[in-house]
């Protein structure tokens, strides 16, 4: 049984707390993307669920057991990083053998598992070359491969794909949910890639300065952010916010533009509120709200366009190849279904009163 | 930079300096290694009249040579060889353990300490002799090998240039192996020290070449005949009276080159740590 549970798991540097009261349980072989801004304590609470740090207050458990205090190599846990870390002056043999070597493994077993980890990932030929002599993408298979060997309890990811180009780590991206699916071991992925995260992972826990802010599905928390941060962080490119007051089943601005209120509104006459949409909710309509075209960027298959409503810049994504020019005049809608509300001081989600 | 090589008169000017610096420099070791081939009553006989002849001897011998294997000159280089290769192995283990402790750990009091390291490789030699050799007294070595080598072993500047090596491998190393459930022994001598023959080199000669030429210590340590090193048997050439030139010739030269072998063996090694101021 490979579960993990972390309770209020809090950590400082000094005077600064970078992880203010974590809680979070881990089911058996399920994968859970951790994502959050730059700086927000990912890699530190990945350290210390590795064991590389230690924790200045709270709990963990991994397999059921107690491992808060205990040193990495008694944790049972293989951890890929960012770069590699693959030891230059081995081979990749010796380095996919490494941790076996040093739990005292016969060569034979060595020999097999190595083998049979470096078939999955297609290493093979590669098995007698330096580290030096490999390119990015091989690497990254290494160091997975460094760690899938051990057949741990728990497996760590911090941004394993960062360094590749982009093709590359979709590639790498298709191989790592393989290989989760073929192994069925816990894994715990640190990424910056939203996307990464949505097609990765069972669960996605945004964190933000050291919190947790919400976790769930992915498409869950892409409907339904509990917050303005999840909102805003999830989703490419992001949620747009226009600040305004509910007046009548509408969000209305400060310069009077009103904007339809969607399902939440209910209830909360006059609340002032941040409005919420995304870029590809918001469609060309009739009837509904109007902007400026600023800025037109045809992408291929869409077109984002940069609209100023109610004085803001308000970025549309559009599904087709619509001839838009800068300096028209634009009406558009969003379904009432698509349409956030956020409390305008805290962020939370507004739902509407029965 | 283009602009200069591209220019005869200045790569002239260039070439034309270096080779004068280079004469100026290997001059006066040319003069000592010829010189040291002379019969003894020709020595200094052609020095006056500054010419072809003070340079070149009008008759080679190796009587110089042959007189020094007859003393005790050999002694002195097997107790220089062994006195220098027995610190360089125990001072690598011991200064690189040092410096990785610096560079991996953190411990209270580290930046003191460590400011304790680099202040005792400032710090001029004289200044503790005294107290060191009332310390070398009181263990009961004076006149022993453990006078000469222990005193030698731990070394600031070799220590400054481990911890400096060990801390421009990214942490990344020794945490992948200490999550794979390596100590932190198993990770020093199976990863940090494999990937650290440069500097390894560079320290093993630094701690070679200080033993080899050192003087005053054994001097103050060992005046025993019996632990005479290289550099006390050669001012044993010299007294009030009449010194032995020819000797001291002879000897000296044979130091020299002794102690340039260690430095070829590991030249290339030397040179590139120097340079990139031990990174990679
Ligand atoms: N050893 C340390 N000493 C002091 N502060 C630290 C230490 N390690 C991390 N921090 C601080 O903790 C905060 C969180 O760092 P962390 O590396 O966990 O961020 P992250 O979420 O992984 O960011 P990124 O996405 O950029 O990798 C940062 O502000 C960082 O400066
Ligand atoms: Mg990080």
């Amino acid at each position: 049984m490979s579960t993990m549970n972390i309770e209020n798991l809090r950590k400082s540097f000094g005077e600064t707390e970078i992880l203010r009261g974590i809680d979070l349980d881990v089911g058996d072989g399920e994968f859970v993307a951790l994502v959050g801004p730059s700086g927000c304590g990912k890699s530190t609470l990945l350290r210390l669920i590795a064991g590389l740090e230690v924790a200045t207050s709270g709990r963990l458990v991994i397999g059921g057991r107690d491992v808060t205090a205990l040193p990495p190599k008694e944790r049972d846990v293989a951890m890929v990083f960012q770069n590699y870390a693959l030891y230059p002056h081995m081979t990749v043999r010796s380095n996919m053998g490494f941790s076996l070597k040093l739990r005292g493994a016969e060569k034979a077993e060595i020999e097999r598992k190595v083998t049979e980890a470096a078939d999955v990932l297609g290493l093979d030929t590669l098995l007698d070359r330096y580290p030096g002599q490999l390119s990015g993408g091989q690497r990254q298979r290494v160091a997975t491969g460094r760690a899938i060997v051990r057949d741990p309890k728990l497996f760590l990811f911090d941004e394993p794909l960062s360094n590749l180009d982009a093709k590359l780590r979709v590639q790498m991206r298709t191989e790592i949910k393989a290989l989760h699916q073929r192994l069925g071991n816990t894994m715990i992925y640190v990424t910056h890639d939203q996307i990464e995260a949505m097609t990765l992972a069972d669960r996605i826990v945004v964190m933000h300065s050291g919190r947790i802010e919400q976790e769930g599905a992915p498409l869950d928390l892409y409907d339904r952010p509990a917050n303005a941060f999840v909102g805003g962080f999830l989703g490419s490119p992001s949620m747009n916010f226009i600040k305004g007051h509910i007046r009548g089943g509408s969000v209305v601005t400060d310069d009077g533009s009103v904007l339809p209120g969607g399902e939440a509104v209910g209830g909360h006459e006059g609340r002032t509120v941040l409005w919420g949409a995304r870029p590809e909710s918001i469609v060309p309509a009739t009837e509904g709200f109007s902007g400026m075209i600023e800025v037109v960027e045809p992408t291929g298959p869409d077109t984002q366009l940069l609209v100023r409503v109610a004085g803001q810049p308000l970025v549309v994504l559009l599904r087709s190849r619509t001839p838009a020019t800068p300096g028209e005049k634009i009406t558009m809608t969003v379904s009432p279904s698509e349409i956030h509300l956020f409390d305008a001081d805290h962020g939370s989600r507004i739902e509407a009163k029965p | 930079m283009e602009a200069q090589f591209k220019n005869p008169h200045a790569l002239m000017l260039r070439y034309g300096l270096l080779s004068i610096l280079a004469f100026i420099v290997v001059c006066p070791l040319a003069w000592l290694a010829l010189a040291s081939l002379r019969p003894q009553s020709e020595i200094f006989q052609p020095v006056s009249e500054f010419g072809w002849s003070t340079f070149f001897p009008s008759r080679l011998t190796f009587d110089n040579y042959r007189a020094l294997w007859a003393s005790d000159f050999p002694l002195a280089v097997k107790n220089s060889t062994f006195v220098a290769v027995t610190t360089v192995i125990f001072g690598i283990v011991v200064n690189a353990l040092a410096g990785f402790a610096f560079a991996a750990f953190d411990f209270r009091g580290k930046n003191l300490l460590f400011l304790l390291v680099i202040a005792s490789f400032m710090m001029p030699f004289e200044a503790i002799v005294l107290p060191l050799y009332v310390m070398i007294r009181a263990f009961g070595w004076a006149n022993s090998y453990q006078a000469l080598i222990v005193p030698e072993i731990a070394n600031g500047m070799v220590i400054f240039l481990f911890r400096q090596f060990f801390a421009s491998i990214p942490r990344d190393f020794y945490e992948a192996a200490r999550v794979d459930g390596a100590s932190w022994l198993y990770i020093f001598t199976r990863i940090a020290m494999p990937l650290s023959w440069p500097t390894i080199a560079t320290s093993g000669l630094m701690l070679f070449l200080s033993q080899w030429d050192s003087f005053f210590w054994p001097v103050v340590a060992a005046s025993n005949p019996d632990y005479a090193v290289v550099q006390v048997a050669i001012a044993r050439n010299i007294n009030f009276e009449q010194s032995d030139w020819g000797g001291l010739f002879a000897s000296t030269n044979l130091a020299i080159l002794l102690g340039t072998i260690p430095f070829l063996l590991v030249q290339r090694f030397y040179v590139r740590t120097l340079i990139s101021g031990g990174i990679k």
